[in-house]
């Protein structure tokens, strides 16, 4: 198996989630069910459109959520990544050094 | 339930909002959906975190595509709707109007009343004749505004019953009884409504291999006769049990669909898990293969199922862990599912017998 990582790629990876996260945020349709509920007085849907709302924005908050810890996850790994290869880095420079005196 | 004085305030309008809001939030969504799908798992990327990554990312990715289409589905019904809502409201307007000009005046419960002066006759066949006239204008009104209703309660019915099911969200409104189902059963009598429900359980026993039982409606409040409730602090919707085989409902609850449908939904699925353990202990089974197993249930539920009948707990003194117990907790999923998928059509076929 082998790895390779670019810090900047995975930081800007981590930033798309963040941004995705946050877009979704936004997207509960909760003013979509009360337009419904405003516009069917009387319906069985009207009654149902509080509840709807509430789980749709239970779960959209939810997703959001998902999708910001993912977004943490991928600029972990970068961070973990660049110091890994600072301490691989240090690693060859102490290796050249007993090797080459350099 | 939807009346005539509702559908004046109904408003096509609003369901254009709510469309343009599903429309805008569903772009939103899919831009976030491409987002995640192409910019969040860099190709400069390998190794094993890489794979680990890329599995996160499409069980997200899966989430938010079967929300898409939920939302996407439900936009649908809800343009589709819309003009049928905005022909209501003009036909609503439209009748409003001609009952003015003809001298009646139309209640908030739709009940058409004459309103007009009262009127001298030189002869009895005019008075005859104006009399039939102002009938038959009457129920012309009374026609369209059933129309009206009719159509109204379809709106309904095809909103609540195309309701996004809240797809990475288990708390959903669900076990909501269809706005045509429960405005026919108003209109019943308690007779059709007894045929209907008998036919109900026997259709449902039907798809579910349960074999000679009996459907009793009676009093299961006031079990002793005496006229007041036993337990006026718990409601008996039904039971069933499996000794006599007897399917119990409470006539108390016979005016409500969503009563009715639900108990007779889950009382016959109590039935049906006593018949899948039955076959689990049964000695000439022997392979645990051989077990029918009811819809949706795997032979751990049928093992749970064993344990828990063994160990019944009754909702007194101990309400939560009678409710939270393995076969409750199944049966009322199964109720639940069942009243949120009967339609119309299955109530037309139930009252046929």
């Amino acid at each position: 198996m082998t790895y390779a990582l670019n810090a900047s790629d995975m930081a800007r990876a981590a930033g798309a989630a963040g941004d995705a996260s946050a877009e979704v945020r936004g997207a509960d349709s909760a003013a979509a069910y009360s337009a419904l509920a405003a516009g069917l007085p009387g319906s069985t849907t009207a009654d149902l459109s509080g509840d709807l709302s509430d789980a749709m924005t239970t779960g959209i908050s939810g997703l959001s959520d998902d999708l910001a810890s993912f977004g943490e996850n991928l600029q972990r790994t970068a961070d973990d990544g660049v110091a890994i290869d600072e301490a691989s880095g240090g690693i060859f420079n102490l290796t050249r050094y007993i090797l080459t005196g350099q | 339930m939807i009346t005539y004085g509702d559908l004046r305030r109904w408003d096509a309008a609003q369901l254009a909002t709510a469309g343009d809001v599903f429309r805008a939030d569903l772009t939103t969504l899919e831009r976030a959906r491409d987002t995640l799908e192409t910019e969040t798992v860099p190709g400069s990327w390998d190794g094993l975190s890489k794979k680990a990554a890329e599995g996160r990312r499409d069980v997200l990715l899966s989430r938010m595509n079967a929300h898409l289409e939920e939302i996407t589905d439900f936009e649908r019904i809800v343009f589709a709707q819309q003009a049928v809502v905005a022909r209501i409201v003009e036909d609503v307007a439209a009748i409003d109007t001609t009952a003015a000009q003809q001298q009646f005046e139309v209640g908030s419960t739709g009940t058409v009343t004459d309103v007009a002066p009262s009127r001298e006759f030189t002869s009895i066949p005019a008075a005859e004749q104006y009399g039939e006239e102002r009938v038959r204008l009457r129920d012309a009104l009374v026609a369209r505004i059933e129309r009206a209703l009719d159509d109204a309660f379809a709106v309904d019915s095809a909103l609540v019953q195309g309701r996004p099911s809240c797809v990475f969200n288990a708390d959903e409104p669900s076990g909501i009884v269809d706005p045509q189902v429960e405005r026919e059963w108003s209109q019943m009598s308690e007779a059709e409504r007894r045929a209907a429900a008998e036919a109900m359980a026997e259709d449902l026993a039907e798809q579910l291999g349960i074999e000679d039982f009996e459907v009793v409606i009676e009093d299961l409040e006031d079990k002793d006769g005496d006229g007041d409730d036993d337990d006026p602090d718990t409601n008996s919707y039904g039971s069933w049990n499996n000794g006599d085989r007897v399917l119990r409902l409470d006539v108390n609850d016979l005016d409500d669909p969503s009563v009715v449908i639900d108990t007779i939904a889950h009382e016959m699925r109590h039935a049906d898990q006593h018949q899948a353990v039955d076959d689990l202990n049964a000695p000439w089974f022997g392979q645990d293969e051989d077990i029918d197993l009811p819809p949706g249930a795997t032979l751990d539920d049928v093992r749970d199922w064993d344990e828990n009948f063994d160990d019944y707990i009754d909702s007194d003194p101990d309400f939560d862990a009678y409710w939270n117990q393995p076969v409750e907790v199944d049966a009322r999923d199964f109720g639940g599912d069942y009243l949120d998928d009967y339609d119309v059509d299955d109530l037309d076929e139930h009252r046929e017998g």
